[in-house]
């Protein structure tokens, strides 16, 4: 069923590029682009993805439930009130999709499906639920089911925000498997415990004690592994779009400077020009000069083969530097050769000490530079003293 | 000058050796002598001492008559370093010689006895002499303390006079009895010498007297403590020893060698130049010698085969026959003035071998070194696992063999043991290795001589080799002697035969030749195995131990680079054949205004310093072939970027952004030809064009010459930092991927040694603040540099080598030079030195965490901007050495003993989550390639302030169903160079603005599944600012929420570590 789904999806989302293309004539940051039309972009988002297969939301949910953090274990009851109120919810909500990802799980029999999994596919559910609920702003149709949903939430951050104050008081061990704190120094409890009052005081209570879930961001194309993606397809539009980008580029970039130019200087006639096609001209003009070179050279080369001539070519180009079957680099580092060139190198240049003020001035200036160095010298001493630099064990 | 700045390092040394010679430490020696004393002349004359007191021992030793009657000593004085004034810390003891009359053990049992009823002394233990057994003493610790000489202990050294007659000590005589066989006795050299010893002991005038009133020499002879103690090569039981060293001084000074007016440092340079004199390599040294002491010197040039002996004085004197005798018996002769007694009895040849090559190698530091090698010299610690290429530790607990024929023959059991174990592995790797160090120090445990000799082989035996060449030491092929046609052929094949087991096979050579031979068949990345493999199967069959009582030091971190249990370093033949294809194809490529001229790789895959080069992708070939399903194919691959110049051209734009265009114009036209010509998939984007070949991505680049002297306008006002341009930046990475190509193929093991460094740098999430071209560069210093060592040859060592040049080198005061090619003149260096001071210079006035804290420069970079110019700061240096110092510490201590739990050897590459403020766990299965993972983070402490559902969009696998469709469409499914945790850090570093407060990101850029943040400085100054405003804003916890938000479908979890510094 979702293979037949995907090329459409697919084909919607090329068409919408398509429009994008047309609309929007000058593009040169995707970012910008993005930001230009939120709209858009979600609309976009929404319609490819919200028909999309659900079988990465299969496996998804099995490492979901492998990721369920600690912090919830201990709060089990307060979490089982919560999974008993949200079942049944979500069997009223949800049952479409509990269809399709059942399917699915037949379909592809690689990850085995038992009612261990069925249970995280739940929780799964339940939790895509509440980072609905948290969302700023939901959608509409969901404004139903936050009222509802809110007095589980509340119970949940209320039983959470518990325990984290036991946490804070020390008063507790018990919940060192929720939250093991460095409780070694004491001067760290009281930055703790001033960190603490001075939330209380900007913030109200607790509020921020919960743990916060974000959403998977699949719905949402602003933020997030989506907005990657999209990001991605989004910079590769074909190169035939790209080149096109470019030279409207060098077209608006280029009357861009002759309106900052034009200020200053006098309109000139045989201004550059920075368009690709201009440079290709230029370009293609030298290359063909050359290519004409080359043809006139052949053509002697070869009259003079018919005469009996063997033509001594010289041959241009790179070296071989590695062996074609394994890799390996040849000849261009040998030992040897490095080392000769190494001796060659280290030669002084003469002259320098040709006239009397010459000597005079390197060696006022040698001592300078050693008396220089000495003084440096003493000062890392001195430091390297107090770093106790000077202990062999 | 430069001379001075060592001559006050080493004064500086000498304070922090030099032992104070106070009143008060005086006074302590006085009384704990005293109390020593006083306790054991509370011991009654005449009492009658039986075996009683130490049964076990005189089992061991073998010892028939063993009762006596005590007398009294009457010879008790403080002997040893302690007497000429020349203790060097940290080991401040005081020997007392104490001359006993019979039964050496019985009598010190006697005593411990006594002196442990004194209260003026709080402990005696057992030690032993040089690692010698039946050489037990007694170590002293009295009760007073001295703060200033923490661990000070008295050692008592028996001495014996006259018990035994001299003439039976000769060294021809066998004075061991039980185990004679009925054949001829042996001479029992070694243990005649060992009794000489102890009558000697007494007397050290001969020496002592050249150290009372000559300061220098007395330097210099804990300046050499200080030299050997760093080296467990050299102070070991059959090397040297403080002792002997200061004999070797006090011979040098009785033959004026060495002369008052010398330097302590003059004197050790004149010393180690006389032991090296025999050893091959030492025209480096000599104009050095002739300048110190041109006459003297010729003499004793071959002083240490004839053996030294003290110049004559009053009678005594030793006939040839002696000298003789003497040379024949042992390896190296330091001669007693008062008779046949040598002094070097248990230094072996292999022992004075690696002395004198340790020797030749310091004054190679002497010579070569910043700064005279003083850091060299002094202040190395050159241990097993850092010295040797291969460290082996055998586990030998137990091993009733050891001592089959009893515990002390000629030579004690367990150096019996050394010696077979040497020479087994001398022969079996024959010509692999350089040097083979075997030493088993067995009697470092704390010990009572109650416990008989059996329980000395409870530490483990270690053995380090140094690799000759690595080409040798990978031969996978070893070949024996001749296939048995003639007799004397079918003798040495029989040899060969038992000696390699079932290893030996008859093959044919290509030469014709038939012979016996052994293979060690290995894949191409794992032939620095085929050392291990063959060390292990000798120690195995020829000591009959298990295999798991042999540890080979050297694959154990290759788990780390494995993908699977392959390398992935193995596909960079294809790898490169691919690139081959590339630039042939770009070359050939005509509908282009401009020809393609050059094309260079810059990833570090071309250079084999990739942690992970990547694997061929299916989907990234011309021909999508059958898509097999076993296989699980990556939705991700990675893109390594080539640099190409085009011919060269006037037409270019002028400004740089018009350049750029201009490239990316240029790089879409190849694309488009090169897909048309050969139908080759190009992917591209604005900034970037991806070509795929045979199953590789290659993102191409344009250099244009002329942009490089183009720079951006400087940015800020009062630091001049300036941005290089596009073409800059490419160049450099050109130059860098060139000098590195070039010094990978001079040493092969660079590539591995590299690998492992990016990977602990990454793995403790230093990969924002360490480039991976720096890392590249420190581990070419390594090899560029390697003194006080040999070039590492194996890729453990030179780990540790990076680990420790990370903690140790001097990063404040120093630049570091990476010279590959040995290019750079003096008046280049001393240019680097002033932009290094000039940088200094700069800080110091801003203080010392702001700017760059690392200066390494090259050729191609004088300035240290290309890889270090911005990072790592103070601070983050702060962290890397801290972090690098206790990987080294665990490192090392992993070479020596037993890992206890099963994640020892991990733990080098697992990092502690608890130093960062906050920490962010992703989802490891969004992970663009999750087999890099070496291991799941969980975090179990701080707050939990966030958790995120995984998205749905992104898989690192493809899933079977996408892999069905038209090769077209499958190709648009590969992700080429998409990593969602670049984003992620990417976005995040893009709107620090946004938060109240900033922080910094540590990362894992190879791909781990977490972030580190820590609280940046500017929060703090900026709460000062407006105090009031910001109170509001004072929550890292709305922060992370927000930073967990922009990390949507990636983030697993947030957890709040510390709260934001309050600054006073």
């Amino acid at each position: 069923m979702e293979e037949r789904e995907q090329p459409v999806v697919e084909k919607e989302q090329s068409v919408v590029e398509k429009e994008q293309e047309n609309k929007i004539k000058v593009r040169i940051h995707a970012a910008a682009v993005n930001a230009a039309l939120p709209s858009y972009s979600s609309h976009l988002c929404r319609s490819s993805y919200s028909s999309r297969p659900n079988l990465c939301f299969h496996i998804l949910s099995q490492s979901n439930y492998l990721y369920i953090p600690k912090v919830k274990k201990a709060k089990s009851d307060a979490h089982t009130k919560e999974k008993k109120r949200k079942r049944n919810r979500k069997q009223n909500a949800e049952v479409e999709t509990h269809a399709t990802v059942e399917s699915v799980e037949v379909d592809n029999g690689i990850h085995a499906s038992d009612a261990k999994e069925k249970a995280s596919i739940n929780k799964k559910g339940k939790n895509k639920d509440k980072s609905l609920a948290r969302k700023p702003k939901p959608k509409p149709k969901e404004e139903v089911d936050l009222d509802e949903k809110s007095d589980g939430v509340v119970d949940h951050c209320h039983s959470n925000a518990e325990e984290i104050q036991d946490f804070h008081g020390h008063r507790d061990s018990d919940t060192g498997a929720v939250i093991k704190p460095c409780r070694s120094k004491k001067d760290k409890k009281k930055r703790k415990k001033e960190f603490q009052n001075s939330l209380e005081k900007g913030e109200g209570n607790n509020k921020q004690e919960e743990v916060y879930t974000i959403s998977s961001g699949d719905d949402d194309c602003s933020k997030g592994m989506k907005k990657w993606i999209m990001e991605y397809h989004h910079n590769r539009p074909g190169l035939d779009a790209l080149q096109h980008q470019i030279d409207e580029f060098i077209t608006a970039h280029e009357e861009k400077l002759e309106e900052s130019i034009i200020g200053y200087i006098p309109k000139e006639t045989n201004r550059k020009t920075f368009g690709f096609d201009e440079l290709k001209k230029a370009f293609h003009a030298k290359r063909s000069l050359a290519v004409e070179k080359k043809r006139e050279r052949k053509e002697k080369e070869a009259l003079a083969a018919e005469g009996g001539w063997t033509v001594v070519v010289h041959h241009k180009g790179r070296k071989k530097t590695t062996d074609s079957e394994t890799g390996i680099a040849v000849g261009s580092v040998a030992q040897a050769a490095v080392e000769n060139k190494m001796t060659k190198k280290k030669r002084k240049e003469v002259g320098l000490d040709f006239y009397r003020f010459q000597k005079r001035e390197a060696q006022r200036n040698e001592i300078m530079a050693l008396q220089s160095k000495f003084e440096e010298d003493k000062k890392r001493l001195h430091q390297m003293r107090a770093a106790r630099k000077f202990r062999p064990y | 000058m430069a001379m001075d700045s060592t001559e006050l390092k080493v004064s500086e040394l000498l304070k922090e050796v030099n032992l104070d010679y106070t009143p008060q430490f005086s006074k302590l020696v006085d009384d704990t002598v005293s109390a020593i004393k006083t306790s054991i002349d509370k011991i009654p004359n005449e009492f009658k001492v039986t075996a009683d007191l130490a049964s076990r021992f005189i089992k061991d030793i073998g010892a028939d008559k063993v009762e006596f009657k005590f007398k009294k000593p009457e010879f008790i004085k403080t002997g040893g370093s302690y007497s000429i004034q020349s203790i060097a810390r940290p080991e401040v003891n005081v020997d007392l010689i104490i001359r006993y009359y019979a039964k050496r053990c019985l009598y010190l049992c006697l005593m411990k006895k006594y002196l442990e009823r004194s209260s003026s002394i709080d402990r005696v233990e057992w030690s032993t002499t040089q690692n010698e057994a039946r050489k037990p003493l007694l170590i002293v610790y009295p009760a007073a303390k001295l703060v200033e000489v923490p661990g000070f202990f008295v050692r008592i050294i028996p001495s014996a006079k006259a018990i035994f007659s001299i003439a039976k000590l000769n060294l021809k005589r066998n004075n061991i009895h039980n185990l004679s066989n009925g054949i001829d006795l042996l001479a029992t050299p070694k243990y005649n010498t060992s009794i000489l010893e102890d009558m000697f002991i007494e007397d050290a005038e001969f020496m002592n007297k050249y150290f009372v009133g000559w300061k220098e020499l007395r330097e210099a002879l804990i300046l050499l403590k200080v030299w050997a103690r760093q080296r467990s090569s050299v102070y070991v039981h059959d090397c040297l020893n403080g002792f002997l060293i200061s004999v070797i001084l006090a011979y040098l000074a009785s033959k004026q060698h060495i002369n008052n007016s010398m330097k302590a440092t003059e004197i050790i340079r004149f010393t180690l130049n006389f032991i090296d004199w025999e050893w091959g390599s030492n025209m480096y040294c000599h104009d050095v010698l002739v300048f110190i002491n041109a006459s003297g010197f010729a003499a004793t040039s071959d002083s240490w085969n004839r053996g030294l002996y003290f110049p004559k004085e009053g009678q005594s004197s030793i006939t040839k026959e002696q000298k003789i005798q003497l040379k024949e018996s042992f390896p190296i002769v330091i001669c007693h003035p008062n008779g046949e007694f040598n002094l070097a009895f248990r230094m072996s040849r292999i022992g004075f071998t690696r002395l004198q090559e340790e020797a030749a190698m310091t004054l190679r530091c002497l010579e070569k070194c910043r700064d005279g090698g003083f850091e060299e010299v002094f202040m190395t610690k050159i241990d097993y696992a850092v010295k040797y290429d291969y460290c082996m530790r055998i586990n030998l607990e137990g091993k009733k063999e050891v001592f089959a024929l009893g515990f002390c023959l000629d030579d004690e059991c367990w150096r019996s043991y050394e010696d077979k174990i040497h020479g087994i592995l001398s022969k079996g790797l024959n010509d692999r290795v350089k040097v083979i160090q075997v030493t088993w120090r067995n009697t470092q445990c704390q010990w009572s001589v109650d416990d008989g000799l059996s329980v000395f082989d409870k530490v483990p035996l270690l053995i380090g080799v140094s690799v000759s060449t690595l080409e040798k030491a990978y031969r996978m092929v070893d070949i024996g002697p001749n296939a048995e046609i003639l007799t004397h052929d079918l003798k040495q094949a029989l040899e060969f035969r038992k000696f390699w087991g079932e290893k030996a096979e008859l093959r044919r050579f290509k030469d014709g030749r038939i012979a016996e031979s052994t293979v060690w068949e290995s894949e191409q990345w794992a032939r620095h195995l085929v050392l291990k493999r063959i060390a292990e199967h000798l120690l195995s069959r020829h000591l009959s131990l298990p295999k798991e009582n042999i540890v080979v030091v050297v694959d154990q971190l290759d788990f780390s680079l494995l993908h699977g249990s392959g390398d992935p370093i193995s596909h960079s033949v294809s790898l490169l054949g691919a690139f081959d294809v590339l630039s042939k194809r770009l070359r050939l490529i005509e509908d282009l205004p401009l020809k393609v001229s050059s094309v260079q790789p810059l990833d570090s895959a071309f250079r084999f310093t990739s942690v992970f080069p990547p694997e061929p992708h299916l989907l990234a070939n011309e021909k999508i072939e059958s898509l097999r399903l076993s296989k699980l194919v990556p939705s991700c691959i990675q893109a390594l970027e080539v640099m190409i110049q085009l011919e060269g051209s006037g037409n270019w734009p002028m400004d740089e952004i018009a350049i750029e265009k201009t490239k990316s114009s240029f790089l879409i036209q190849i694309g488009v030809s090169l897909q048309k010509t050969w139908g080759m998939t190009c992917t591209a984007t604005e900034d970037n064009v991806d070509v795929l070949v045979s199953g590789y991505a290659f993102r191409l680049k344009i250099l244009h010459e002329r942009g490089l002297n183009l720079l951006n306008k400087e940015i800020g006002v009062d630091q001049a930092k300036r941005v290089p341009s596009v073409d800059k930046k490419l160049f450099i990475r050109g130059q860098h991927a060139n000098m590195i190509n070039g010094l990978e193929s001079r040493y092969p093991i660079f590539g591995p040694v590299a690998r492992l460094a990016k990977r602990w740098a990454a793995s403790h999430l230093f990969s924002a603040c360490l480039v991976e071209e720096a890392v590249e560069l420190l581990v070419a210093y390594l090899f560029l540099n390697p003194l006080p060592f040999d070039v590492p040859c194996s890729r453990i060592t030179g780990f540790l080598r990076f680990l420790r040049l990370l903690s140790h080198y001097d990063w404040t005061f120093s630049p570091l030079v990476v010279d590959i090619n040995n290019e750079l003149s003096k008046s280049d260096e001393k240019e680097i030195n002033d932009n290094f001071l000039l940088r200094r210079k700069g800080q110091g006035e801003n203080g010392q965490s702001v700017g760059p804290a690392m200066f390494l420069a090259t050729v191609y970079d004088k300035e240290s901007e290309a890889w270090t110019g911005l990072s790592p700061s103070g601070m983050e240096l702060k962290r890397l050495v801290a972090y690098a110092r206790s990987s080294t510490n665990l490192l090392t201590k992993l070479a020596f003993q037993e890992e206890t739990g099963p994640y020892r050897w991990e733990c080098l590459f697992r990092t502690p989550l608890n130093n960062y403020d906050a920490v962010i766990i992703l989802h490891k299965d969004k992970l663009p390639y999750p087999q890099r993972l070496l291991f799941p983070s969980d975090v179990n402490h701080g707050t939990h302030v966030a958790e995120g559902q995984p998205s749905k969009c992104f898989q690192p696998f493809l899933l079977p169903k996408d892999l069905k469709g038209r090769p077209e469409e499958l190709k648009n499914k590969l992700l080429v160079d998409f990593d969602p945790s670049k984003c992620f850090i990417r976005d995040l570093k893009a709107s620090t603005h946004e938060f109240s407060s900033s922080f910094q990101v540590w990362h894992d850029y190879l791909g781990g599944d977490i972030i580190g943040l820590t609280w940046g400085e500017s929060f703090s100054s900026k709460k000062r600012k407006h105090e009031e405003v910001v109170d509001e804003e004072y929550n890292p916890l709305k922060v992370l929420k927000a930073v967990g938000e922009i990390g949507k479908g990636f983030v697993r979890s947030v957890y709040f570590l510390k709260p934001p510094r309050l600054m006073n």
